[in-house]
């Protein structure tokens, strides 16, 4: 993939808070016109990342261009093509939702009033326009967060946690509006989250980042490998089933749980597993092979990772 | 660079305008400015019958123009502590609400916010000085005229209507020196903490410490230094013209009065300065 068809990319970005690495040598790269996600855990790193990518933060080493310009040093002339919401919305609480983005419009160079009425309408907050901003409940505020994202029509829409405190209803407006942003207008989408769900079902591509640091990027198809499979056992005695799963070739990983085990392995070995579990003894109640969802591709990337930073630390 | 500046200047006046505060402080300005002469005259009045003088013994010294100048002292105190709590919690404030990251992701340069940020408090306070000296001013007319300043024994013409006029107007424009230094105290507060209250709490001690240093202090050179001794002392001036002492023209001359400017905006330089320096150092959200 050439740098132009790239929207953000970063080399060796590392934000550290003295001795604590909150970001630590991430290369990360977002092509341009999908939706990608920044997945991890509470503290995994993205929002610091999110930060660095607008230049609220200063990197400790690295860079992170955006549409190939230095964000450090063109961020002025980059920011009218980026909207985004960091670490969940913040507005004036004693403005209204309406006058709180034509504000924040004018600051840019100025908004049209139908445009401020066309981004409260996306986010289902027309009706509300005029009401203030203190009386607003979380899922309120988040969904203007993400109006003001889109005020400018920006090319590239950075999102921290859009559906976080969202009620059902509101996170399908917010999905779809992903896909639309994406599918209809051509615009690159970066959502992070902490809901693996949600950027399985909202995201073309994704990072997995855990400790500062990509552990694994790429579609969101391609990382779900349907030969990386997962095999749910149903048995009453799981320790022992759990200690047999280990040693049969291809299991990278078992779980223990309350009714059997969850067996990670490459699919061709289902039938295997199923056999040495009957050769040894146990009662296998049922054996039900599924795909590997994102959240266990993460714990898995994630351990990975761990294990490989401790070898490296000694 | 001008014209994002303008356009915050624009959007920051326009929050001052949209909130309670600055709205009350407006008001409470024109009632103390308003009320204070006649509030004078009668404590005035109140002490000379107390003291068996009788009523009149208390207006023969007093006239328009004192009162308006003891009017304007005492808005002036609290136009200067609205400023610096404005001032003071200007960043914190936004900080604190997480604003301060809507706005940075805004192309805008954090020097050009805090510039808006100067010019909308320092503007505010100034509104708020003219809004108390006009208000002075009609409170001393409804109460003792504002006319020529006249001996009151011999009833010889010391200070004609138009030159106390003149003086008030310069009085006015040189107390707008110290209203800067003070807004730039205010700002530098405001960037040391994330906490409005503190940030706020900090700056009003600062003021004091630095009024009570140029109380205290014997060298004049101290004294002079401070944009504090610039404060009170154009209005000062008025009021000892308005009691026909002319030697404290002096002080409202020309050196005087560059002197006070000079001073004034030194510190408000030096306090702007400091909070850019601190404002452009930090991380923001972080």
């Amino acid at each position: 993939m050439g740098d132009g068809d790239l929207v953000i990319r970063t080399r060796g970005l590392t934000k550290a808070y003295g001795a604590r690495f909150a970001v630590r040598g991430l290369d990360l790269e977002v092509p341009r016109g999908c939706a990608f996600g920044l997945l991890g855990q509470n503290g995994a790193g993205k929002t610091t990342t999110i930060r660095l990518l607008l230049g609220l933060v200063r990197p400790t080493a690295g860079d992170a261009l955006i549409f190939g310009r230095s964000i450090a040093e063109e961020r002025l002339a980059l920011l009218p093509r980026i909207g985004c919401m960091v670490e969940g919305p913040a507005f004036y609480p004693y403005l209204s939702a309406r006058r709180n983005l034509s504000w924040l419009g004018d600051i840019a160079g100025g908004v049209a009033a139908a445009r401020v009425d066309e981004c409260l309408a996306r986010v289902g907050l027309l009706d509300r326009g005029d009401d203030l901003y203190r009386g607003f409940s979380t899922g309120m505020r988040q969904r203007l967060g993400i109006a003001a994202a889109l005020l400018l029509d920006p090319e590239l829409v950075i999102l921290d946690e859009p559906v976080s405190g969202l009620d059902p209803p509101a996170v399908l407006v917010v999905r779809r509006l992903i896909r639309d942003l994406v599918e209809r207008e051509g615009k690159t989408v970066v959502v992070s989250s902490h809901l693996l769900h949600e950027v399985e079902v909202s995201c073309d591509r994704v990072a997995v980042i855990d400790q500062g640091r990509v552990v694994a990027a790429g579609e969101v198809k391609a990382l779900l490998d349907p030969d990386q499979a997962w095999v749910d056992v149903s048995t009453p005695d799981p320790g022992r089933a759990a200690e047999v799963a280990r040693g049969v070739e291809g299991v990278r990983s078992v779980e223990a749980r309350p009714d059997g085990i969850a067996v990670g392995l490459e699919a061709q070995q289902a039938a295997a597993l199923n056999r040495r579990l009957v050769e040894a003894g146990l009662e296998v109640r049922a054996l039900v092979p599924r795909k590997r969802s994102l959240e266990e591709l993460f714990h898995e990337l994630a351990g990975t990772a761990r294990v490989e930073a401790a070898e490296l630390r000694s | 660079m001008t014209g994002r500046v303008l356009r915050l200047t624009r959007f920051e006046l326009r929050k001052l305008a949209a909130r309670r505060l600055p709205v009350l402080a407006l008001a409470l300005v024109v009632a103390i400015a308003l009320l204070a002469p006649s509030v004078g005259r009668a404590v005035d009045t109140a002490s000379s019958l107390m003291s068996g003088k009788g009523a009149q013994a208390a207006d023969s010294w007093k006239n328009g123009w004192t009162a308006m100048a003891s009017a304007v002292s005492t808005a002036r105190l609290f136009v200067f502590i609205v400023v610096v709590v404005l001032a003071g919690s200007a960043v914190a404030e936004e900080a604190s609400h997480g604003t301060l990251k809507t706005l940075f992701v805004r192309p805008v340069r954090r020097v050009e916010l805090l510039l808006a940020k100067a010019l909308a408090t320092w503007g505010w306070g100034a509104l708020l000085l003219v809004v108390a000296v006009l208000a002075a001013m009609l409170g001393a007319e409804l109460n003792l005229g504002l006319y020529d300043v006249a001996d009151p024994t011999f009833g010889i013409t010391k200070h004609t209507f138009g030159t106390m006029l003149g003086y008030t107007a310069l009085a006015t424009v040189v107390t707008l020196a110290p209203l800067a230094a003070l807004t730039g105290l205010g700002l530098l507060a405001s960037c040391l903490s994330d906490h409005p209250g503190h940030a706020t709490g900090g700056a009003i001690g600062a003021l004091f410490f630095l009024s009570g240093l140029a109380g205290v202090a014997t060298h004049p050179g101290v004294r002079d230094a401070m944009f504090v001794t610039y404060s009170a002392m154009p209005f000062e001036v008025v009021d000892a013209l308005a009691n026909q002492f002319a030697g404290e023209r002096e002080r409202l001359a020309l050196p005087g009065v560059v002197q006070a400017v000079v001073v004034s905006l030194a510190w408000a330089v030096a306090g702007f300065g400091g909070a850019t320096w601190l404002l452009g150092r930090r991380d923001i959200g972080g």
